[in-house]
């Protein structure tokens, strides 16, 4: 007897495993066969609810009243738990209602009845039969939306959405029929073929209005930009076409023919029309005739700009520039020639102030 | 006095209350009707069975054990068990190898001494908890027979009482 595992099962292990909490439970169920096997023993279970259900009875009957709790800062009122300075109790308090909510899904988990009891019973039809037909239904509905989507996109561009849209509905319709069929034939209410053809449907729906509105709101704006084209004010015209030649349609003439089939020859033809063409067009847009106008001296044009003020600034300013002239002309002979336009300059000045 | 022969016939002289801590001797003796009577008990080894007069002896003047509390039919008597109520020279005596404490488990559950089972009991338990699964293989010499896919499947199954 050197082994823990050497104590027989019915005396000693049920007894000791009494004394473990659930923790220890489930590491020992980790260490061997055997311990997990006498860890699952129901009624080592049972005598720990029977275990707890006397202390608990002991615990309660022993209790303290909330008051003595709320003086004692275990309590935030009668009725809530305080939160305290230890870390332990506030991490209780705040994960005692999810490991609450845990326990009890776990334990609904548990306790529910398998898929092969349910066909027993006659609540879910056998598996193998509505795995294999619900995922067929499934794949073939999903495929034939596809189908039916790109048809009607591919409708809608070429010609009128509105039709396209009646086959579409008639098609939802059709597979509707198709399906509640099918599933009769079968004999079974699958909620999953049903929710499956209710999504169908359903984005069916949603293509077909995507298209609606798309072909509506196309169709809405070609309109209202024919009426903006129709309301406007109308372009401004074009101008007047020129006055209409005496040969409009180029007809050579019988000279033309003749001088042609002299020539012989096609280029000499074609710069003979060019010929022609020019005369017309000399003829037809010869230039306007310019008004003439009176000739007149470039003095007359002068006076024309000069104000009486100005000409007497003018005169100071051409008698200074010739005193400054008269003077530079004594200083050196290179310089008269270089003055020789402003004299020129001054006595045409002199002269229009006369 | 009360005559108790081990499996290798060592005879170990017993005062009559310390031998009736035993319910089993207890019940042999006025079965037989002669308290000079010599009691066999094949399963005892000697070594334990002194070990077992021990504790007798020290505890002989102890009050018997409250009577287990029976609410329905289906209910089993139980008390409330606690591993840390355990008084200083109850600890010191189980002080113990892991084999010797086993021995003494298994005869004190076939005395029916009552207390001395639940003192092994929570000695073991004591030993048991906190550690994990590999600890526990090492410190009682059991092998593991589980594959890593079925310890991963366990936990799994086991992930649900865990704390967060």
């Amino acid at each position: 007897m050197d082994r823990l595992s050497a104590l027989p099962d019915e005396l000693l292990w049920l007894i000791l495993l009494a004394h473990l909490d659930i923790s220890d439970w489930q590491t020992l169920a980790l260490v061997s066969h055997r311990f997990r096997s006498l860890v699952q023993d129901p009624r080592l279970h049972k005598s720990r609810r029977l275990l707890a259900a006397h202390s608990l009875d002991d615990a309660l009957a022993n209790r303290p009243s909330p008051v003595d709790l709320y003086r004692r800062n275990v309590l935030l009122s009668p009725n809530r738990l305080a939160p305290g300075a230890e870390p332990n109790r506030t991490y209780m308090l705040l994960t005692l209602p999810r490991r609450q909510s845990r326990d009890r899904l776990a334990r609904a988990l548990a306790n529910r009845p398998s898929r092969e009891e349910l066909c027993a019973r006659g609540l879910v039809p056998p598996a193998s039969n509505i795995g294999v037909y619900a995922a067929q239904t499934i794949k073939r509905l999903e495929r034939r939306s596809v189908e039916n989507l790109l048809a009607s996109f591919l409708n809608t561009r070429a010609s009128s959405s509105i039709a396209v849209i009646a086959i579409q509905r008639r098609t939802n319709a059709e597979k509707i029929e198709e399906l509640a069929t099918t599933d009769r034939s079968v004999g079974q209410s699958s909620s999953l073929s049903f929710n499956a053809l209710r999504r169908q449907a359903l984005a069916e729906k949603n293509g077909c209005e995507y298209f609606v509105r798309t072909s509506v709101s196309a169709l809405v704006s070609m309109y209202s930009f024919t009426a903006a084209l129709l309301a406007a004010p109308p372009p401004p015209r074009a101008p007047p076409l020129p006055p209409k030649l005496a040969n409009p349609n180029c007809n050579p003439t019988e000279q033309d023919i003749t001088q042609s089939k002299s020539s012989n020859s096609t280029l000499t033809s074609v710069s003979a029309i060019k010929r022609k063409f020019e005369l017309l067009a000399q003829q037809s847009y010869s230039a306007p005739p310019c008004p003439k106008t009176p000739q007149r001296s470039f003095v007359e044009c002068r006076k024309k700009y000069f104000l009486s003020s100005d000409i007497s600034l003018v005169k100071t300013i051409s008698r200074s520039a010739s005193s400054s002239s008269l003077s530079s002309e004594t200083s050196s002979g290179s310089c008269s020639r270089a003055q020789g336009p402003v004299a020129a300059l001054r006595q045409h000045f002199i002269s229009l102030s006369c | 006095m009360v005559t108790l022969v081990s499996n290798d016939n060592k005879k170990f002289e017993v005062p009559k209350d310390v031998a009736y801590k035993s319910v089993l001797i207890k019940n042999m003796v006025e079965d037989i009707g002669d308290e000079n009577a010599e009691i066999p008990l094949p399963r005892a080894q000697a070594s334990v069975l002194e070990k077992v007069i021990d504790y007798c002896t020290y505890h002989k003047d102890d009050p018997p054990l409250p009577a287990p509390v029976q609410k329905t039919q289906d209910d089993q008597p139980d008390r409330i068990r606690r591993t840390t109520d355990i008084i200083e020279w109850d600890y010191n005596f189980m002080n113990l190898e892991n084999p010797v404490i086993f021995e003494i488990m298994l005869l004190a559950n076939y005395l029916d001494i009552v207390p001395l089972f639940e003192l092994t009991c929570k000695t073991v338990a004591n030993k048991i908890k906190g550690k994990s699964p590999e600890q526990l293989r090492e410190i009682f010499g059991i092998e593991n027979d589980f594959t890593p896919e079925q310890l991963d499947e366990i936990r799994r199954e086991n992930e649900w009482a865990e704390d967060p």
